[in-house]
C-alpha cells in the first residue's frame, strides 16, 4: 500500500512539474523571440521564430505552446525525440463539418494531409485570424482573394461578378465564395447531376426566389424560375434541363447590360442556342438576329418573346391596336402574336425602322379578323425551313404566304380563297388579263385520289378495249379474206 | 352507190375546230391536274392559260355550233326515237361486239335523213346537250367563281365545280377516243376522216339489212333528173360548197361497207 502511494505521490509531482514548465509559454519566447533561429530538415532551413505578440493576438491566444506542440520538452533539443505535425483534429473535431466547400476534408486527419486538405495552407500556424474580425483575410470580405490564391481563374471571374460588386461595397448579404460553396453544389460532391443541378437552383433561389410566402429580402432580381419550362423539367430530374448556373455562369455574374455579359442581348443568343443549338441557327439568319448583329437596340432576342424566367410576362399594347384591326387579346396572348404585336404596332419604332405597322401593312388581307384569330404571325413571315422551326423571320419582301395550306383543308375555305384570288387578278391586271392569267387554282380539290384511280383505270380499260377490238377486227377480216 | 353531203361547211369547219381544241384542253387539263408532280406536261402557268384561252373559243364555238344546229334543223338527228329504243340498241351494240368480226353489213342506214345509228343518237345527245353545257357553264365558273353559289349542300361552291368539270372533262376524253376508233368502222378505215373533210358521204343502198321505212321524194325526183343530165351530158360535176344532194353512178362495190361516225 506504502508503495502505490509512494508511485501516485511521485505521478503528481512530475505532471505538476510539467504543468508548471508548460503554463509559462515565455520559457518557450527565451529561444524562440530570436530572429535567427532556425533548424534543418531535409537540407532545408525551418525558420523557428515566433514573435511573442503573435500567438496571444490569435484565435488560439489562451493556449499554451505544448498544447498544439504536444509532448514538447523545452529543456532538451530536440524537444521531442519524434517531431509530428501539429494536429488540429485533437481539438477542431469533423472539420467537413465547417469546410463543406472543401469536401474533400472528409479525408483530413488534421496534421496535414495533401495539398487540398490541409489545415496549415489555409490557416497558417500562430497567427489565426478569427474570422469575425474585420482585418481577418478569413473575414468575408476578403474570401474572394483568400481563396483566390489556390483559385485564380475563378476568382478573376468573380471580381467582374455583380455579387462582388455588392461585397466590396461592404453589403453584409452579398454572397462571398463560402456562403455559396457551404452547400454541395460542385462534383467534388459526387452527386447525380440532375441532383447537383436541383441543389444549385435552390442555392440560387434562397436569395432569388420570388415568392409570397417566402419574399426575396436581398434579390435586387425576383424571378419565377420554378414555373418555367426549364423549373419544371429539372423537378422532374431532367439532368440536362437548365438551371441558373447554366445560363449566368458560375461566376461571372455580370449584368445584362455589360457588353461582356452571358446574358446580354449580344449574346443571349448564344446561351440559348448552347443547347437549343438549331434554332439558334434559324434565329441568327433571321431579320431579327441580324438587327441584333447590327447592334439594333430593338431587335428581339430569344427572351423577349420566350421570357427570361417566366414565360407569362406579356408585353403592354395600347387598346387601340385591338380595336382598330380587330384583333382578340386573349387569341394573341395564347398564340404568343402579342410579342410581336407589341413591337410591329408602335409607330414610332416602325418608323426608325423603315416598315409599317402591322395594321398598315396587313390592310391587304381580306376577311381580317377572321386571319387574325387563326393564323399566327410567324405562319406567314417565318421561313419554315429545317425542322419546322419557326425562327427563321423573314424580311418583308420574302413573306411566304402559305394561304393554300390553310385554304386547302376544307370546301368553304378553298372556295373563298379562289375567289379572293381571281377577284385580285382582276383587279391587278384588268378584266381580260386578269381573267386569262389569273393563277389561281383550286389545289388539291381534283387530286382525289379515287377519282384520279378510278379515271385512270377506266382510261386504261377503253384503251384495251379498243385496241383487242381492232386486232379481232383485222384478224376477222383477214380469215375471211382468205 | 349514193354520194349526199351529210356534213354541210358550217358543221364541219365547227367540228375540227373543235377536236383540235379538245385536244389543246385535254394536254392543259391534265398539266394542271398533274402539275406538282409531272414534269413531262406543260408548266403550270402556260397551261393555266392555254386551258383558258382554249375554253372560252371552245364555248363560243359551241354557240354558234348550236345556232346552226337549230336554224338548219341539224338538231333532230340527235334527238333519240323512244320507238322500238331497246331492240334497236341491242341491235347496234350486237353489231359491234359480233356483227363486225363476221363481215355484217352495218344494221342501220346512214343517209340525210338518218345521219346517227341509234347508239350515236344517244351518245351524241348526252354529249352535245349535256355534257357541252356543263363543262362550258362549270368552266365560266371557275373563272368567275364570285357568281357560283357560295354553299352546295353545305360545300363551298367552287369545289363542286371543279369536281363537276374535271369528271365531265374526262368522259369528254373518253368520248373522244371512241369516236375516233369508231370512225374507223367506214368502208375504208379512213373513208369517214374523209367524209368528215369533203363533208359527202357514200353509201350502197343494196348492202343495208334495214332500209329506211321513209323514202325521199325529193331525192327521187333529182336521181331521175341527174340520170336524164347524164343520158344527155354523160358526166356530171361536183361542187363541193353546194349544199344541194349531188350523186355519181358507179359501179357498186359488193360487200362495202357503211360509213357510220
Amino acid at each position: 500500500m506504502r508503495y502505490v502511494i509512494q508511485k501516485i505521490t511521485l505521478l503528481l509531482l512530475v505532471l505538476m512539474a510539467v504543468n508548471l514548465r508548460s503554463e509559462d509559454n515565455s520559457t518557450c519566447y527565451d529561444c524562440h523571440n530570436d530572429p535567427t533561429i532556425t533548424t534543418e530538415r531535409n537540407g532545408v532551413t525551418i525558420p523557428l521564430t515566433v514573435k511573442p505578440f503573435t500567438l496571444p493576438r490569435s484565435v488560439h491566444g489562451k493556449l499554451k505552446c505544448v498544447d498544439c506542440h504536444e509532448g514538447f520538452d523545452p529543456y532538451e533539443i530536440p524537444h521531442k525525440e519524434v517531431i509530428g505535425k501539429v494536429n488540429c483534429i485533437r481539438c477542431h473535431q469533423e472539420p467537413q463539418l465547417d469546410h463543406k466547400f472543401h469536401p474533400q476534408m472528409l479525408g483530413a486527419d488534421g496534421k496535414g494531409g495533401s495539398a487540398d486538405v490541409n489545415c496549415k495552407g489555409c490557416h497558417g500556424t500562430h497567427e489565426i485570424i478569427s474570422k469575425k474580425t474585420p482585418g481577418s483575410e478569413f473575414h468575408f470580405t476578403k474570401s474572394t482573394e483568400f481563396c483566390g490564391r489556390c483559385h485564380p481563374k475563378i476568382m478573376q471571374e468573380h471580381l467582374v461578378s455583380e455579387h462582388f460588386v455588392e461585397l466590396s461595397h461592404d453589403n453584409p448579404n452579398a454572397p462571398t465564395c463560402i456562403n455559396c460553396h457551404s452547400e454541395p453544389i460542385t462534383k467534388r460532391h459526387l452527386l447525380d447531376k440532375a441532383q447537383l443541378k436541383l441543389n444549385q437552383e435552390k442555392l440560387c433561389l434562397n436569395c432569388h426566389l420570388n415568392h409570397p410566402d417566402n419574399p426575396s429580402k436581398f434579390a435586387k432580381t425576383l424571378i419565377d424560375y420554378e414555373n418555367s419550362v426549364h423549373g419544371q423539367a429539372i423537378l422532374r430530374g431532367n439532368a440536362n434541363a437548365a438551371v441558373c448556373v447554366d445560363c449566368h455562369g458560375a461566376h461571372r455574374l455580370e449584368k445584362a447590360d455589360v457588353p461582356t455579359s452571358r446574358i446580354n442581348k449580344q449574346n443571349i443568343h448564344n446561351v440559348c442556342g448552347s443547347c437549343h443549338g438549331d434554332i439558334g441557327d434559324e434565329y441568327m439568319k433571321s431579320i431579327h438576329g441580324q438587327g441584333v448583329i447590327k447592334g439594333f437596340k430593338d431587335a428581339p432576342t430569344c427572351t423577349y418573346c420566350h421570357g427570361e424566367h417566366n414565360i407569362n410576362s406579356i408585353p403592354e399594347v395600347p387598346e387601340k391596336v385591338f380595336s382598330s384591326s380587330g384583333m382578340k387579346f386573349n387569341t394573341v396572348v395564347d398564340n404568343r402574336m402579342i410579342y410581336c404585336i407589341a413591337c410591329h404596332s408602335d409607330e414610332h419604332m416602325m418608323k426608325k425602322y423603315n416598315l409599317t405597322t402591322i395594321e398598315e401593312s396587313h390592310k391587304w388581307m381580306p376577311s381580317q379578323a377572321k386571319h387574325w384569330e387563326t393564323v399566327r404571325c410567324v405562319d406567314c413571315h417565318a421561313s419554315h425551313e429545317g425542322m419546322d422551326l419557326h425562327h427563321n423571320i423573314l424580311p418583308r419582301a420574302e413573306t411566304v404566304k402559305q394561304c393554300e395550306e390553310c385554304h386547302s383543308q376544307n370546301s368553304r375555305l378553298m372556295s373563298q380563297l379562289y375567289v379572293h384570288e381571281k377577284q385580285q387578278s382582276r383587279s391587278k391586271y384588268g378584266f381580260i388579263n386578269g381573267t386569262l392569267l389569273s393563277d389561281a387554282y383550286v389545289i388539291g380539290t381534283t387530286r382525289n385520289i379515287y377519282l384520279d384511280t378510278l379515271s385512270l383505270i377506266i382510261f386504261g380499260l377503253t384503251f384495251l378495249g379498243i385496241g383487242m377490238h381492232g386486232f379481232l377486227r383485222w384478224k376477222s377480216k383477214k380469215n375471211r379474206k382468205s | 352507190m349514193r354520194k349526199e353531203l351529210l356534213y354541210p361547211l358550217w358543221l364541219r369547219i365547227w367540228h375540227w375546230f373543235n377536236a383540235f381544241l379538245f385536244l389543246i384542253l385535254i394536254i392543259s387539263g391534265i398539266s394542271m391536274h398533274y402539275s406538282a408532280s409531272n414534269d413531262l406536261l406543260l408548266p403550270f402557268d402556260i397551261a393555266m392559260y392555254t386551258h383558258n384561252v382554249a375554253g372560252i373559243i371552245l364555248s363560243f364555238i359551241f354557240v354558234y355550233y348550236t345556232i346552226f344546229n337549230i336554224a338548219s334543223g341539224n338538231f333532230r338527228h340527235y334527238l333519240p326515237s323512244l320507238k322500238n329504243f331497246t331492240e334497236r340498241m341491242v341491235k347496234q351494240a350486237t353489231y359491234y361486239v359480233y356483227g363486225v368480226f363476221k363481215g355484217h353489213p352495218h344494221p342501220y342506214h346512214t343517209d340525210s335523213k338518218n345521219k346517227f345509228n341509234p347508239l350515236q343518237q344517244l351518245t351524241y345527245f348526252a354529249i352535245m346537250f349535256f355534257m357541252m353545257p356543263l363543262i362550258i357553264i362549270s368552266g365560266w365558273l371557275l373563272m368567275f367563281p364570285e357568281l357560283a353559289p357560295e354553299n352546295v349542300l353545305g360545300m363551298g361552291g367552287v369545289w363542286p365545280m371543279a369536281i363537276l368539270h374535271i369528271v365531265v372533262g374526262f368522259f369528254l376524253s373518253l368520248f373522244m377516243f371512241g369516236h375516233i376508233y369508231l370512225a374507223t368502222h367506214g368502208e375504208t378505215v379512213s373513208a369517214n376522216f374523209k367524209s368528215m373533210i369533203d363533208g359527202y358521204h357514200i353509201s350502197h343502198d343494196s348492202e343495208h339489212s334495214e332500209q329506211t321505212d321513209e323514202v325521199d321524194e325529193n331525192l327521187i325526183d333529182s336521181t331521175i333528173e341527174v340520170e336524164e343530165y347524164i343520158e344527155e351530158n354523160g358526166s356530171i360535176e361536183f361542187n363541193d360548197d353546194d349544199n344541194t344532194q349531188n350523186f355519181n353512178e358507179q359501179d357498186s362495190i359488193p360487200n362495202s361497207k357503211e360509213q357510220k361516225l
